[in-house]
């Protein structure tokens, strides 16, 4: 556990403390987990989150210390910056997972670019099959595709999901990783032939 | 943000947009695909002596995706094996003067063609090791 720079006493969050008001300039590099007092696990509580990141907010925002020090005025605009990306990740079910990588990632050997086999084949084929039913402007054919990729994408979110939430240790092994990193890198497959689907035109975005 | 007009060009006439037979002995095909953005790149290489005499690509994904792919069909074309080989990512960055977000497409590109040579490399090995057991 963490303990504040100042008065020695535990922190919740390790941007600031409780006890003693000060800000913790530790806060900078710590993880988002730790920035609300969590530990980095993915079943997150969201509300309480929501409420921790708005009282934080409240106490590190830098107008209040318009008569402080230069150097800790500063470091109250970075531990409010910090605090922003640390809740702008975790309030988002995809980002949140993605980040538990990288905090693992320093423990176990991830699969960055990994895919489950075949997969890239299969999405070059939809791509294609995609591509000719945008040309053909067969709407009700791209709208059933659309629907059959919303169920996967549906289907993939749920299943990495509820591994994560049903993970017991705090570092998983390296074949747990390996399969959420998959799932995680589809989902981007998946999300992109959905974004597709629903573009009116063939045309793609430089 | 801006694209270079070298991009636009790639974008708007891309060179050697198709495919070949993948069974054909003389191909080598290489896919890949960016888990950053979801693009998927196919490229594919004609050989004949170790030099590759014609490529084609087929690209899903933004405009720098693309042009990436388009620029390493023409590059390949005409250059041994080794020669392609030695294409690095950072030569297309500089030709498309690709903005820093956009580096991840030439990666890919990259990438492509070195999986598209590995590839004809493992069907010349495995069709010299039947034609040894015929």
């Amino acid at each position: 556990m963490p303990f504040c720079s100042h008065c020695q006493k535990p922190l919740q969050s390790t941007l600031w403390c409780g006890a003693c008001q000060q800000l913790q300039s530790s806060g900078l590099q710590t993880d988002y987990f730790s920035v609300f007092g969590l530990p980095p696990r993915y079943d997150v509580d969201l509300k309480s989150l929501e409420r921790s990141y708005h009282e934080l907010a409240a106490e590190l925002h830098p107008d209040f210390f318009a008569t402080a020090t230069v150097a800790e005025r500063r470091l109250s605009e970075g531990l409010s910056a910090r605090l922003n990306q640390a809740w702008q990740t975790l309030q988002n079910s995809t980002a949140r997972a993605q980040y538990l990588m990288g905090v693992w990632k320093s423990k176990t050997p991830t699969h960055e670019r990994d895919l489950p086999t075949g997969f890239l084949q299969e999405m070059f084929a939809l791509q294609e099959e995609l591509e000719e039913l945008l040309e053909a402007k067969d709407q009700q054919a791209l709208a059933t595709k659309h629907a059959d990729f919303l169920q996967r994408l549906n289907d993939l979110q749920h299943n990495y999901q509820q591994q994560l939430i049903e993970l017991k240790e705090n570092t998983p092994d390296t074949t747990f990783c390996k399969q959420i990193q998959q799932q995680l890198n589809a989902e981007r497959y998946l999300l992109r032939l959905l974004e597709r689907c629903s573009s009116t035109s063939s045309e793609t975005d430089l | 943000m801006a694209y270079s007009e070298k991009v636009i060009d790639h974008y708007n006439e891309p060179r050697n947009v198709g495919s070949f037979a993948k069974s054909d002995d003389q191909v080598g095909t290489g896919l890949v695909g960016a888990p950053e953005c979801g693009d998927v790149m196919k490229l594919q290489i004609k050989v004949e002596n170790e030099k590759i005499v014609d490529a084609k690509f087929k690209t899903f994904g933004c405009g720098s995706a693309i042009a990436s792919s388009s620029l390493a069909t023409e590059w390949v074309k005409g250059k041994t094996l080794d020669e392609a080989l030695a294409i690095q990512n950072t030569e297309i960055v500089e030709e498309l003067s690709l903005p820093p977000v956009k580096i991840h497409c030439s990666v890919l590109a990259e990438d492509a063609i070195k999986a598209a040579i590995q590839d004809y490399r493992k069907r010349q090995e495995t069709s010299s090791e039947s034609t040894a057991s015929a």
